[in-house]
């Protein structure tokens, strides 16, 4: 049974369209999808995982990482894959945006990249 | 100017465009599940207990863990190995069905045809020295003529 969908526990691993058409530009299994998918909701919080805003980086292999978002609803936790890239590309990314295109972003990814405001921002 | 032409204007990079693309899109998929989202630093106290925040890396691993894990991949490593095998004799079988054989037939050794006409003719040991086309293998009944010849003390070997 695919890690993704219908499993019966209550932390679940989702993906995005974007993340899934990552997974096929480079070419992983769906052996090792699955594998992501478990380790994930396994340990969505890694003290290995790098934090950008709401947006977490993980390692997945070597050199290869995901990123993600942890959330939850009424019923259950998610795990949302957002994205597969090269290890850095995405952390660079994200960096960029956040640093000169932050207003060119529509709400929802600007509130996802900005994360909880510090205290002293509020 | 509107929002699509700023971030046009802004994200010349294709690694930007689809990191943006991703954000944008995770964010509407949340929206549609009506989940909220955890920010680092926010996440309930069971997934922040040491034991779940671990990645399953070996590194970090007890001897006890490791044997544990060194049992459960011995374990794994032989029963893939029986379905390998099972899988190889399914499809001998069926290569084997396809030519007409059982694959017990094939593997069987080689049946020796050890009917009297494939053996070989025994050359001859003993000749008539009255009658040199007369002659006698040494093996089975004795001719009459070497019977008469052995008893006349007059057989040629």
């Amino acid at each position: 049974m695919s890690e993704f969908e219908g499993n019966p526990v209550k932390v679940v691993a989702q993906r995005t369209e974007v993340a899934d058409r990552n997974f096929s530009d480079w070419r992983v299994s769906a052996e090792r999808q699955d594998a992501i998918a478990r380790q994930l909701k396994e340990v969505p919080r890694s003290v290995d995982d790098i934090e950008d805003g709401n947006v977490r980086l993980r390692e997945v292999e070597d050199g290869f990482e995901v990123a993600f978002v942890l959330a939850v609803t009424d019923e259950k936790f998610i795990v949302l894959i957002i994205g597969y890239d090269r290890k850095g590309e995405m952390e660079a990314s994200m960096s960029y945006l956040k640093r000169a295109a932050m207003d060119a972003l529509p709400p929802p990814a600007k509130t996802l990249l900005e994360g909880r405001k510090r205290k002293d921002e509020l | 100017m509107n929002s699509s032409n700023k971030q046009s204007a802004v994200l010349t990079k294709a690694a930007d465009q689809k990191m943006a693309a991703r954000l944008q899109q995770a964010g509407e998929v949340l929206s549609f599940l009506g989940a909220r989202v955890i920010a680092p630093g926010d996440e309930p106290e069971w997934m922040t207990s040491s034991e779940r925040t671990r990645l399953p890396k070996m590194q970090t691993m007890s001897l006890q863990e490791l044997e544990k894990l060194q049992r459960e991949v011995r374990k794994t490593m032989v029963e893939l190995e029986q379905r390998n095998r099972k899988e190889a004799l399914a499809a001998a079988q069926k290569a084997a069905a396809e030519h007409g054989f059982s694959l017990e037939e094939i593997l069987a050794p080689e049946v020796k045809d050890t009917s009297r006409a494939s053996r070989a003719k025994p050359s001859p040991k003993y000749r008539n020295p009255d009658n040199p086309s007369q002659t006698w293998s040494g093996r089975g009944r004795q001719p009459a003529w070497f019977e008469k010849a052995t008893k006349n003390q007059k057989t040629e070997q």
